[in-house]
């Protein structure tokens, strides 16, 4: 299992029925929206840290369960502080006046009057502010995506051939890339480069922040009531040069290191009239600007954002044809066929889209043993940008046959409670404030949790590999983890992708739009799929599925004793993984 | 793990496969056979079939080590304890297993299950030797 850290928040008009949210992801996400000043940001990424206590009452004539994380709290018999917690640490980066305001803003972020003077409250009110917690809590909105806070920065439709899913990847990853300079920019403006959190299970405690003024970092020091995971630790790193990765230092500590856009992008896919279409979104930061006493949405910092997002896709566009020699002959038209839309009197090679452009593949790559794909291949000599640039990668990598994949938000196979939570609160009022009998809320801006879960365990099966220098600095290429490479918790969340998020164990199918498997004796082949059901990954001799893996589960509980390297190197000498 | 109907079938599965493992001679089979046993081992699983239980851990066996196969095994515990070796009959034991299968009544569904999972359950039997 893989501890990741603690729910967010419950849906109250569904019986308590948990929403699939992160806290910590949460925070940022509300702070990136009010970052338009200091004491703003730090109060939207602070406003919760009273949750991961857990607290809850139930409150007989509102009929249901309060999630208590304001002042007057108990903690340990005595009544939290927040003048204590924040005051103190933040005193070196907010003035006296600051701290105090930032601390009203956190008082009264419940209050619903508050929503035209409190940023926190606005971006979080559904109905006079941007209803942040709506997105989180439905997949189905009332409202634009825009008046939301999000941009949409690329909107694929039509995709239909193994290129141009590959492009669509390609340019996912590099928007991805800068994106998070710019995010990590306003932060470092605003006096974060890096947040640092930890979630320490064991005996509640009133959680500790610590500012390091001199390097910008924030660290929070979340102290979860738990007995089942008592002396567990799960540190989260947030910052501007991290790539999501999972270490396990030593046992029951993990560290998830993570870009700021690995929370504040995610990539939604819904059916439409032209198949499948991909939408990325981002949050654009320091929307909502508090002025001290109003809050308003600053539609000039939306404006620029969104100039900046635009610029930065033409740049990946640019570097992705610079890469493969096509300096600029796509630069004007590449998003238009990302978008779906085509044109010219001529049919692509290969995807029988429309082209204008004639172009010779080389027969040489075409027609020799290196080209294991003829049946892609119809008559004519002209091709569309999209399946250029794949023909060309493939072309370029073939011969080093990485793996390359985009992941994709999981789907939820099932859903349990703790059972420390369960008897603390069954014990002492029948009935516990979380109830998952139907499953979980999945919501919009939960999709980014639920990509990154996907991510945990393709990584857990993956590694980066080097790749060659004249390739943009973004790209990621994958081989499959050897020996050396892995850690018992890779082998065990492998084996039964069991996600806690503290108090909930979340089963996940995991997803990803695979472009190629890559292998030793692998060409790289461009051969797109969405993995879909129950295949998880390919192997020559057996694919992995969750019904094979489900059999494996035995062995997790006595893998401290077990080989697990051994283990892993018989799954993938069995299934033909590295073939 | 495996849902709770398919517990029983699981366990009847691990059984079935350590009854393989034991009656196959893979000592006298050649150094390349023995080397990638468990291998071989998934592969025949999946390949063969039997109208009954009996059958198909037959035509396993069959396609391994052709006529030849083990009817008694060393135990292991017990023969350092005792220093001398106390062999178990594998005959006694398949006719136990047998039986077994038959009262439950779900062969078919235990040979399905055995062919369509055969690489985890052998991944976790060679995991049992600590040979994994």
């Amino acid at each position: 299992m893989l501890s990741y850290g603690v729910i967010a928040r419950t849906q109250k008009s569904f019986d308590g029925l948990p929403t699939l949210a992160e806290i910590t992801h949460h925070q940022l996400i509300v702070a990136t929206l009010i970052a338009s000043d200091k004491k703003s940001f730090f109060a939207g990424l602070l406003h919760d840290a009273l949750k991961p206590l857990l607290k809850f009452e139930l409150e007989k004539e509102r009929r249901g369960w309060r999630w208590l994380h304001l002042d007057g709290l108990e903690v340990g018999g005595t009544k939290v502080n927040l003048e204590e917690i924040v005051g103190q640490s933040l005193s070196t980066t907010l003035s006296g006046n600051e701290v105090e305001s930032l601390i009203q803003l956190i008082r009264q972020h419940h209050n619903r009057d508050a929503v035209k003077c409190n940023p926190i409250t606005y971006a979080e009110n559904e109905k006079s502010g941007l209803g942040i917690t709506l997105i989180e809590a439905t997949l189905f909105l009332k409202k634009d995506l825009k008046d939301m806070g999000l941009y949409t920065c690329i909107e694929a439709k039509g995709l239909t051939h193994p290129y141009h899913f590959f492009v669509l990847a390609l340019i996912h990853q590099g928007v991805k890339y800068y994106l998070n300079k710019v995010y990590d920019e306003v932060f470092s403006l605003l006096g974060l480069t890096r947040l640092i959190v930890e979630y320490n299970f064991g005996n509640e405690k009133v959680p500790e922040i610590q500012y390091d003024d001199e390097n910008s970092v924030l660290m929070l020091r979340y102290y979860v009531p738990s007995t089942s995971y008592k002396g567990m630790k799960v540190v989260h790193e947030y910052g501007g040069n991290v790539f999501f990765n999972i270490e396990e230092t030593e046992t029951k500590y993990v560290k998830i290191h993570h870009a700021w856009s690995d929370v504040l992008t995610f990539l939604i896919s819904s059916p439409s009239t032209d198949g499948l279409t991909y939408k990325m979104l981002c949050i654009i930061p320091g929307i909502i600007v508090y002025n001290g006493k109003d809050v308003s949405t600053n539609n000039e910092t939306e404006k620029k954002f969104e100039n900046t997002v635009q610029n930065i896709v033409k740049h990946v566009i640019a570097e992705i044809q610079e890469s493969i020699e096509l300096d600029g002959s796509y630069n004007e038209v590449l998003l238009d066929y990302v978008e779906g839309n085509e044109q010219g009197d001529l049919k692509c090679t290969f995807c029988w889209k429309k082209t204008d452009r004639k172009i010779r593949l080389s027969q040489k790559s075409l027609l020799s043993e290196k080209f294991t794909d003829y049946h892609r291949i119809r008559t004519g000599e002209s091709v569309c940008p999209l399946c250029h640039i794949g023909f060309k990668y493939e072309e370029l990598l073939r011969m080093q046959g990485p793996a390359f994949y985009l992941s994709l938000p999981c789907e939820i196979s099932s859903v349990e409670v703790v059972d420390d939570f369960k008897q603390k609160y069954h014990s002492a009022y029948g009935a516990y404030p979380l109830n998952p009998e139907e499953g979980v809320v999945l919501s919009v801006l939960g999709l980014s949790t639920m990509q990154l879960m996907s991510e945990a365990w393709y990584s857990s099966l993956l590694k980066e590999v080097n790749k060659r220098s004249s390739l943009p600095k973004w790209i990621r290429l994958y081989a499959l983890r050897a020996q050396k490479d892995l850690r018992g918790l890779y082998v065990k969340f492998l084996i039964d992708r069991r996600v806690l998020i503290y108090p909930l164990i979340i089963k996940i199918r995991p997803k990803a739009l695979i472009s190629s498997y890559g292998g030793r004796n692998k060409k790289f082949v461009l051969n797109t799929e969405i993995l879909e059901g129950n295949t998880l990954w390919r192997g020559s001799e057996l694919d992995i599925t969750e019904e094979q893996l489900d059999v494996l589960e035995p062995l997790i509980n006595t893998l401290k004793s077990l080989p697990y390297k051994k283990i892993y190197g018989k799954m993938v000498n069995l299934y033909g993984l590295r073939e | 793990m495996a849902s709770e109907s398919n517990q029983d079938l699981d366990s009847l599965a691990m059984e079935f496969l350590r009854l393989v493992n034991d009656i196959v001679p893979w000592s006298k089979l050649s150094s390349e056979i023995i080397q990638d046993k468990w291998k071989i081992l998934a592969k025949r699983v999946m390949a063969s079939s039997g109208d009954d239980i009996q059958e198909f851990l037959h035509n396993i066996v069959k396609s391994i080590a052709g006529d030849s196969f083990y009817t008694t095994r060393g135990e292991k515990g017990k023969e350092e304890e005792k220093g001398k070796e106390e062999r178990r009959r594998l005959g006694k034991d398949l006719e136990d297993y047998l039986k077994k299968v038959k009262s439950i009544g779900r062969e078919k569904e235990l040979i399905d299950y055995i062919k369509s999972r055969a690489i985890p359950l052998v991944i976790r039997l060679s995991a049992e030797g600590g040979e994994s």
